[in-house]
């Protein structure tokens, strides 16, 4: 409880801490998950499988490439926005971030990254860079490599 | 207790060392008692009958986890954990697991849960994919000059890229700011990275005593990735993706 209400003074607001939780956090959370064991009765979960059947979008497809476009062409392309420019971020997040301890998405997100921004030699704390979860056929969190330079604006 | 030996049935929430001094206030399933076994107690509400599965007995499960895990170390059980009897709480649970519960009591004794949830707003990551490539914004230029209902391949084409830059995007960003994190976290699972809307969810391991600083590097990180990722983050939980499951052959072991 004290955890929860200080937090929310931090993170000047832009941490969203959902306190309760939604049911939505509570399936995430909570199905399929924790400990298993063979009990001698075991509930049938009646319901709980419509809650999570999640009417998401198939990207795949023809409407949802027409979408991006109109989408795209909302887009004002003079506008600038007006957030910090996305290698800055980019480059700000993998310094910070670790070296330690990450899947192996994040280890080959990191190798693009350096790829992209130069690698800083002075590696931090911890000196095991390419160790665990960085097995190579580790699932689906590998991606073929897409690298595209960043262009400056015109 | 009512239903204790009435043909009741006994669900359980999760496992913790005894004696706990626990104070659980949620409602949970029914008011919240422990079993004891040894060094070990389970926590339990009686219940009346299977099936057990509405949107309340879910989040009830949930809630008295969240509660009792800042108060001491809990393995949680999978929802739906139910056994005939007091009896059977200390039989098949407490007593034949009793070995793996105490081993994971000790492994996760001084860690806590955290899920994040990275949702991007489509129209700031649009605008990223346009910035980091000019045949892209070539494209999109061309397609704007299109009259209504014309070049509808252009379009795709067009549609297409966009739609496979935003969730590549997403994917980077969700993995940096996962990586960001990882130096305040003993353990991280990535439950899903850029998915079909480019959500990026990651359970987080954390030391208790880290809380703090670790509130506030998600705080920070929140902060910058405002205005591309919404950041959501739940907890503290119990460390519900972090439990080992017990041996296989104690588990299939059932018939004595």
């Amino acid at each position: 409880m004290t955890v929860a209400t200080q937090s929310q003074s931090r993170g000047g607001g832009y941490l969203e801490r959902p306190s309760p939780s939604s049911l939505a956090d509570v399936v995430e959370t909570i199905l399929d998950k924790g400990l298993v064991i063979d009990a001698y009765v075991r509930v049938s979960l009646v319901g709980i499988e419509l809650l999570t059947i999640d009417a998401r979008i198939v990207i795949a497809s023809v409407d949802t490439y027409l979408r991006f476009a109109e989408a795209t062409n909302r887009l004002d392309l003079n506008e600038t926005g007006n957030s910090q420019g996305l290698p800055e971020l980019l480059e700000g997040m993998t310094e910070k971030g670790a070296k330690g301890k990450t899947s192996g998405a994040i280890e080959g997100a990191k190798d693009k990254f350096e790829q992209l921004f130069g690698s800083d030699s002075g590696d931090d704390k911890s000196g095991n860079d390419d160790d665990e979860g960085s097995g190579d056929d580790s699932g689906p969190q590998q991606r073929p490599r897409r690298r595209k330079r960043p262009q400056p604006a015109r | 207790m009512n239903a204790a030996d009435g043909g009741g049935l006994v669900h359980v929430y999760g496992v913790v060392r005894y004696p706990a001094d626990l104070r659980v206030d949620e409602a949970g399933l029914g008011p919240v008692r422990e079993i004891s076994h040894g060094d070990l107690a389970a926590l339990c509400s009686d219940v009346e009958s299977e099936p057990l599965g509405l949107r309340g007995e879910l989040k009830a499960h949930a809630d008295v986890l969240a509660q009792v895990c800042q108060q001491a170390a809990v393995i949680p059980m999978t929802f739906g954990t139910v056994l005939v009897d007091d009896d059977a709480v200390r039989r098949e649970l407490l007593d034949r697991y009793a070995h793996h519960l105490n081993g994971e009591l000790d492994r996760l004794a001084t860690v806590l849960q955290f899920n994040l949830r990275l949702v991007p707003d489509e129209e700031a990551l649009l605008r990223d994919v346009l910035a980091e490539s000019a045949d892209l914004r070539t494209l999109s230029r061309a397609v704007q000059g299109l009259p209504q209902g014309q070049g509808q391949a252009q379009r795709l084409r067009l549609g297409e890229a966009m739609a496979n830059g935003f969730r590549d995007l997403a994917h980077r960003l969700g993995d940096a700011a996962v990586g960001a994190l990882s130096t305040e976290t003993v353990d991280l699972r990535v439950e899903e990275a850029g998915g079909p809307e480019g959500v990026t969810r990651a359970a987080l391991l954390v030391q208790r005593s880290d809380t703090t600083s670790f509130l506030d590097a998600a705080g920070a990180l929140a902060e910058r990735l405002s205005g591309r990722l919404a950041c959501r983050l739940v907890g503290p939980l119990p460390p519900f993706a972090f439990v080992a499951a017990p041996d296989a052959a104690l588990a299939s072991g059932v018939a004595g």
